[in-house]
């Protein structure tokens, strides 16, 4: 029974990605190339080689967190689409404390940048969690909003006030050396990326363990239930967004210091690392180990469509185009209970969930 | 043009990508349909009607393409929205990404940043109505523009008659309140959901078009820039009605025609002019959110 | 006359659960028929395959003799099944005429496309005068009584044509007047030629409209009789399948101690239109008394539970216990303080049904740490105390690790209850506690509720079932409107009386301690 469904599971999550890969293999084939090659170069590229490996590993480490951000409000029945934006704004004012704040000592300088970049993204998130809280407004329209303002904001701010002048292309002055983190031997992986486990390791045991996660699948699977039995729905609300926005933001600054160094328009690349994080909380189905195996899936997807571009013609835009199409198969369950009651009752009701706001 | 006639006209230039989405939308919202792939939608019509228009010159061809690929979406959206009762906000959120992703990987291959239909002189778009460009003051705002802000007046007409006066109309509006009414007297609540999303996803079509083709003949990325989902919070704050949710509209309008025309005079700091529609939009969320609640004594509206 | 409609061997299959199990099922043409059973019996199933919104797994349905096969309601329709639903199918923002004529809108005569308002307003004016029904079909429906509503569901059939009227639990909701008076016009409708078919579980309402009934039990049909053949206590029996006392032993022997626990003090608020729904409502409850509050649903009985349990605020008014102000205290607040609630709505309040029996058991005190160790859950001590609810409350369990959905209705109630007493509460608010369980559930809980009572307990008991609140309280306060309008002795009060109160007179003769 229980074995059934953690199977059936795992193929909600396998099958939409093979369909994913399948239609990108046609999209592949219409450009005139060959997807077993490129597919082949991707992941031989990014999990075969010891050096693709790491890579993919140093690079999975902010989808970890981004994913954690995301599936803390998702399974709480939120839905945090602003991750992208608190990211961009922790990475942001951590690029500014490593390239202006000269405090020198290695340790000290990294702790102040997450400090900050955690803190502005509590305090970006606190916008659409009090307004969610005490006005009702639906947080999903208005952190994607946000999203668009924080984007013009911080291409503002770094084409004008904060501006490298040297540089020859918008960008802020690289942070200090005592604010990067330093690479395992050649290797591109760093410290950020046991810090971003850690920090993982710290939700899982909350979540397992203690009222917090109680809260959050109460919360999620019926909030009259939850606040029925005292558990106080909004003040968990506002808690809940402020935790994803400064895990996202958190993110963000280690990012900046184990990455970037500096904030250019592209600091979150192609596809965006929140809405990459999506796509890793939803193929993780929400799960703590489910989001740590997709989130290195997706990394190794990105690592590798970065050596795709070396080696074909292939734009590496490929792999939005496959993350769009493996969400896009992940909003419905493949297999469902079947033959189970569940199918039944649902279609006796018949009953569709209203737009709420 | 003095400047309160060139605000106005702007306004209602400005308005008129949003305000194709909000009455297309508005359709799929009564429905019970969270449709937030308004935005994606819209960028496909917006790259198609360009990328077609590189290679004709006939308006109708250009027109028809970018309603085809549209209603295409649409009829993905639906089907694993309705039939498959998949999660709407994820499928939205996946065509808000997917679309863009597309766009992007045949500009990379074309090795273009962005694609110019040169041959395209908005002007040549822009036609007089012939009673109505008379009327002093009001003429000069609403006439003289393209094609699609014509649809997107009249669509405010007409979808009001759809949405009260017709059959069909009114199982849309059953299928989003009570489900249930509909299913016990026979009415197919799939169908109609499916078509008010493909009406959402058509008008969608006519919004990008409007916004790339018959503004600049230019398409860049991105270029929807959240209009999308302004038109959302037209719908939520209008509650889905044709004429109120216009009005929301034009309020969006005027935010984004007073921005551009005053930041003649703002200097470099303009550049943040552009965040002004959406925070007055959060705003207007806000505001009616808080008034709708205002006699809520639950605790539990969550 | 002769026979109207008929099954053979109709099955209905949930996976491994059989719902109706080869029902053989006769209707005589013009009759008034009962079908009644527990809750979970399969009324609702067998209905819902005549009028087909489910699909039958298996067996025939004939109409007058005809084998037919239906694809939709709208089918049944056409047929001349028509069924007014337990939860109306209506339209809240829908006027009256536009509900009558849902799904058969009148076409403007030339503009073929629009539809003509107001030649509908005409033919359903119409429909009601011809009908004697009391109606203005420019209302809309959100703002009339669910009497009316009802009214609005059997009109939607009369006006097509049907032959057959199923009725599922009409009268779950309205107040004895207004039952009396759908009795009276079912009646009158079957005078008229129309055939019934009345889904109930109220024995009395069988008894006094129909003329044979037909007995359904686990999904089977044990037994059909001529209603002139039987009586109320062998149709009980029938039902449950042995001997049901009809009401608890009450021998009310609570206001022994004079000490007043709860007071409620002119508690005031308003819904999300504005409209005041608790209108100065002050009662108080001794130790070791049950405190019944009766009244038709939807005045006012939800919003004052829901103040009491600190899921709404008051916009006036105050909430003493034990001596101490608790007026607008969250859940959590008046958990500490010894106050257990059992909800209205179990599965929307009461439990989660996604999370797991162990996870339910501990909810609402979650934020004390009597389950954790250091501040982390002791999943050991968890299963454990959800082990002893459901030994000690005799909890029927499919799988011990699985969700609260695997539980029946009886069984789910009564793990809120365990829960809930578990915690050795001083005062139990009790709302709706024997809503859609069946009887021998409902006799445990009422007998929890006595003893609980008996053991110098306070209980503010909320129910819509008349008899429940009568044979259980020691002191009735009726509500009608948002307002306590009389306070009333069970026991030197008839049923009448109290009837008349809840539609909102205040009988003369009765001993009525006004407010």
């Amino acid at each position: 029974m229980k074995s059934n469904e953690t199977l059936r599971n795992i193929l909600n999550s396998v099958l939409p990605v093979l369909l994913a890969l399948l239609i990108g293999a046609i999209l592949i084939l219409a450009i005139g190339e060959n997807p077993l090659e490129a597919y082949g170069i991707m992941f031989g590229k990014s999990l075969f080689t010891l050096r693709g490996l790491t890579n993919t590993l140093h690079a999975a480490g902010p989808l970890l967190l981004t994913g954690a951000a995301i599936a803390i409000t998702f399974r709480a029945g939120l839905f945090n689409m602003g991750v992208e934006g608190q990211l961009l704004i922790g990475g942001f004012m951590a690029g500014l404390v490593g390239a202006y704040l000269h405090i020198g000592n290695p340790l000290l300088h990294k702790l102040v940048a997450f400090a900050v970049g955690a803190s502005v993204g509590v305090l970006f998130a606190l916008i659409p969690a009090l307004l969610r809280a005490y006005f009702r407004v639906d947080e999903m329209v208005v952190t994607l909003t946000l999203n668009y303002v924080m984007m013009t904001i911080l291409e503002y701010l770094s084409s004008g006030p904060f501006r490298d002048q040297g540089a020859g292309y918008v960008t802020t002055p690289t942070i200090d050396s005592s604010a990067m983190f330093t690479r395992f031997g050649s290797t591109r992986l760093t410290p950020f990326f046991l810090i971003a486990l850690l920090l993982f390791g710290i939700l899982w045991f909350l979540n397992t363990k203690t009222e917090f996660g109680y809260k959050i699948e109460a919360i999620g699977k019926n909030p009259e239930f939850s606040e029925a039995t005292g558990l106080r729905v909004r003040k968990s609300i506002i808690m809940l967004i402020l935790v994803s926005g400064a895990i996202a933001g958190f993110a963000g600054a280690g990012h900046m210091m184990s990455q970037e160094y500096k904030y250019t328009l592209s600091f979150s690349g192609v596809t965006g690392l929140g809405w990459d994080g999506m796509l890793v909380s939803l193929l993780g189905s929400h799960s703590p180990l489910g989001i740590i195996i997709s989130s290195i899936f997706y990394s190794a997807l990105k690592t590798g469509a970065d050596n795709i571009n070396m080696y074909t013609s292939i734009p590496k835009e490929i792999v939005a185009v496959i993350e769009g199409i493996i969400i896009l198969f992940l909003s419905i369950r493949f297999l469902n209970e079947r033959f189970g009651l569940l199918e039944k009752l649902s279609k006796k009701k018949g009953e569709k969930n209203e737009p709420a706001l | 043009m003095n400047l309160l006639s060139r605000i106005l006209y702007d306004m209602v230039y400005h308005t008129t990508p949003i305000l194709l989405c909000v009455l297309g939308g508005l359709f799929a919202y009564k429905a019970g349909v969270l449709n937030i792939a308004l935005e994606g939608m819209m960028l496909a019509g917006s790259f198609i009607a360009v990328f077609v228009a590189l290679h004709t010159q006939n308006t109708l061809l250009i027109y028809l393409s970018a309603l085809l690929v549209c209603a295409v979406i649409g009829l993905v959206f639906a089907y694993l929205a309705v039939k498959k009762k998949g999660n709407v906000i994820i499928i939205g959120l996946a065509i808000n990404m997917l679309v863009p992703a597309i766009a992007s990987f045949i500009l990379q291959y074309m090795g273009v940043p962005n694609l110019t239909a040169k041959w395209v002189n908005p002007v040549n778009f822009r036609f007089d109505i012939p009673l109505i460009k008379d009327i002093p003051f009001l003429g000069s705002i609403l006439s003289g523009h393209p094609l699609g802000t014509y649809i997107g007046l009249l669509m405010i007409f007409v979808a009001s008659v759809v949405l009260y006066k017709t059959r069909f109309g009114i199982y849309t509006r059953v299928i989003g309140e009570s489900p249930n009414a509909a299913t016990s007297l026979g009415i197919q609540a799939n169908k109609y959901a499916t078509w008010a999303i493909l009406i959402g996803a058509l008008c969608c079509a006519v919004a990008g078009l409007n916004l790339s083709y018959e503004r600049l003949g230019i398409f860049t990325n991105g270029m929807t820039a959240g209009r999308g989902f302004i038109a959302i919070a037209a719908i939520y704050c209008g509650k889905g009605k044709p004429v109120q949710s216009a009005m929301y509209a034009f309020i969006f309008g005027l935010a984004r025609s007073l921005a551009i025309n005053l930041s003649v005079f703002a200097g470099p700091i303009s550049a943040l002019f552009d965040i002004i529609p959406y925070l007055l939009m959060i705003a207007i969320l806000a505001i009616n959110s808080a008034y709708e609640i205002r006699n809520y004594r639950m605790r539990t509206y969550w | 006359m002769g026979t109207i409609l008929q099954t053979k061997d109709l099955t209905k299959k949930f996976g491994d659960f059989t719902a109706n199990d080869k029902i053989n099922l006769t209707v005589e043409e013009g009759e008034i028929k009962a079908i009644v059973g527990e809750n979970g019996a399969g009324k609702s199933t067998l209905m819902n395959m005549l009028y087909r919104q489910l699909e039958p797994t298996s067996g025939e349905i004939y109409l007058r003799g005809q084998p037919i096969e239906f694809n939709s309601p709208r089918d049944a329709i056409q047929h001349g099944i028509g069924m007014v639903h337990q939860h109306f199918m209506l339209v809240p923002s829908f006027k009256v005429y536009e509900n009558i004529l849902l799904g058969t809108e009148l076409a403007h005569d030339k503009l073929r496309f629009l539809v003509d308002h107001k030649k509908e307003q005409q033919e359903c004016a119409e429909l009601i005068k011809r009908y004697g029904f009391d109606l203005d079909v420019n209302e809309v429906v959100e703002n009339l009584s669910v009497g009316q509503q009802q009214k609005i569901e059997i009109l939607k059939m009369l006006y097509r044509n049907v032959d057959i009227l199923i009725l599922d639990e009409p009268t779950s909701v309205l107040t004895p007047q207004e039952v009396d008076e759908l009795l009276l016009q079912l009646k009158e409708l079957k005078a008229q030629g129309k055939t019934i078919i009345l889904i109930t579980h109220k024995l009395r309402e069988v008894m006094q409209v129909s003329d044979s009934v037909t007995v359904i039990k686990k999904g089977q049909i044990i037994g059909n009789v001529k209603t002139s053949e039987t009586n109320e206590a062998e149709l009980a029996q029938m039902m449950v399948g042995r001997k049901v006392l009809l009401t608890v032993q009450n021998d009310h022997i609570g206001q022994e101690s004079p000490e007043v626990i709860y007071t409620v003090n002119d508690l005031t608020t308003n819904n999300t239109y504005g409209n005041i729904v608790v209108d100065h409502v002050s009662f108080e409850i001794k130790k070791g008394e049950i405190y019944g509050i009766a009244g038709v649903e939807g005045n006012g009985q939800s919003e004052l539970v829901k103040l009491l349990s600190g899921m709404m605020e008051a916009t006036g008014g105050t909430v003493h216990y034990k001596g101490e102000e608790i007026t607008n205290l969250w859940a959590d607040e008046l958990r500490k303080l010894g106050i257990a609630i059992i909800p209205e709505d179990r599965y929307a309040q009461g439990l989660c049904k996604e999370m797991s029996l162990s996870a339910n058991s501990i909810a609402g005190s979650t934020t004390s740490d009597a389950f954790k160790k250091n501040g982390i859950f002791d999943f050991k001590r968890i299963r454990q105390h959800c082990q002893e609810l459901i030994d000690h409350y005799q909890i029927r369990i499919a799988e011990f690790e699985g969700n609260v959905s695997q539980l029946s209705g009886g069984n789910a109630q009564k793990l809120i209850i365990a829960r809930e007493m578990n915690r050795q509460p001083d005062l139990l608010i009790a709302s709706q506690p024997t809503r859609g369980v069946d009887i021998g559930a409902i006799e445990f809980i009422h007998q929890q509720i006595l003893d609980f009572r008996n053991s110098g307990g306070a209980v503010l008991l909320i129910s819509s079932e008349l008899s429940e609140v009568m044979s259980l309280s020691d002191r009735i306060g009726v509500m009608y409107k948002g307002k306590i309008l009389g306070e009333v002795d069970p026991l030197e009060t008839s049923e009448t009386e109290i009837g008349l109160l809840m539609a909102g007179t205040i009988p003369q003769e009765a001993v009525v301690y006004e407010k």
